[in-house]
């Protein structure tokens, strides 16, 4: 589906009304845009809610973006983290749960790896789901979002070197959770 | 480089050494042939980034339907903006034009100053005009 335009492109395309730029666009931003409202408000459905408002948003304001002035995807990612926040604010405190059926059972049917492999993803979910908001949503940017340091501090509006300390604190109490698997390995 | 600034950069900046500034990545690079420290550090550091980048990327799968949904919002909702509202200034093309006048307005000025058909040299007193005495002067016999 992807057709090869670049984001500036498509966002050329939408802008003039053209529904498979759209799609191109939706197809390539969409898992990243899910997973980062999802590690912001720990409930699918709500995640759900907020990536259909930031693609609503891409919809209606193609036009008015301003090719080679920013990235769209630092863009994107910070309209989805600011509209995830928003929303968790509104909805209170108790939305910060994180929703175990989100993990689903491994489709890899046999035995011991699959096991193994589901058991630590829950490790490692849960682990992530007890860290504070903001290193949270810094692990998502760095790992879910694939982005380099110095975007997702743009994303986050912080310094490079404030992203980098929540990083370097998320990552010390994951390795502390899994230490045990991590030195056996 | 150290073992402990290499393990802080590995907390910093994550296990994929090309990320690294330049001169950092050649000093780790020459830890790592000689220090078997260094070497676990960052095969811990590899696979904790490893389960991390996997295990979140599938943990977390699109709802079924949601893309379906956000496909079908250009079906629902009116075309993007241009469409409707025509076309519209920049603020650069305001700030563009609003230079152009004030020269228009300036050049304007000069040359009703320069070519005025009022002859000030023999034109009126000014100290007279301020009495009224051109006034009265020109009214009275």
């Amino acid at each position: 589906m992807d057709s090869g335009d670049t984001d500036d492109r498509l966002l050329q395309r939408i802008g003039a009304g053209e529904r498979q730029a759209f799609a191109v666009l939706t197809e390539r931003h969409l898992d990243r845009v899910y997973r980062l409202a999802l590690r912001v408000l720990g409930r699918s459905a709500d995640a759900e809610e907020v990536a259909q408002e930031v693609f609503l948003q891409v919809w209606q304001r193609a036009d008015r973006w301003r090719p080679g002035r920013a990235q769209f995807s630092t863009w994107l990612y910070r309209v989805t983290l600011n509209r995830a926040l928003d929303y968790r604010q509104r909805a209170g405190p108790e939305h910060a749960v994180w929703d175990e059926s989100v993990a689903p059972g491994d489709p890899v049917p046999p035995a011991e790896q699959a096991l193994e492999q589901a058991a630590r993803r829950q490790q490692i979910e849960r682990a992530l789901a007890e860290l504070p908001l903001n290193q949270r949503t810094a692990m998502s940017l760095t790992y879910d979002s694939g982005l380099s340091n110095a975007a997702a501090a743009q994303v986050m509006q912080i310094s490079v070197k404030a992203l980098e300390a929540l990083l370097v604190r998320a990552r010390r109490a994951l390795r502390e959770r899994l230490a045990a698997e991590l030195i056996e390995k | 480089m150290k073992l402990t600034q290499f393990q802080q950069l590995l907390e910093r900046k994550g296990s994929e050494l090309s990320a690294w500034p330049v001169w950092q990545r050649h000093g780790a690079r020459r830890l790592l042939r000689r220090s078997v420290a260094a070497q676990e550090c960052y095969r811990q550091a590899r696979q904790l980034d490893h389960w991390l980048t996997h295990s979140l990327r599938e943990s977390a799968p699109l709802p079924a339907g949601l893309r379906e949904r956000i496909g079908a919002i250009p079906l629902q909702m009116p075309p993007p903006a241009p469409a409707r509202r025509g076309w519209q200034p920049t603020p650069r093309l305001l700030w563009e034009l609003a230079g152009v006048t004030a020269v228009l307005l300036l050049c304007i000025g000069f040359f009703v100053g320069a070519g005025s058909p009022f002859d000030v040299a023999a034109g009126p007193d000014l100290a007279s005009l301020a009495y009224g005495e051109i006034l009265l002067g020109g009214l009275l016999p």
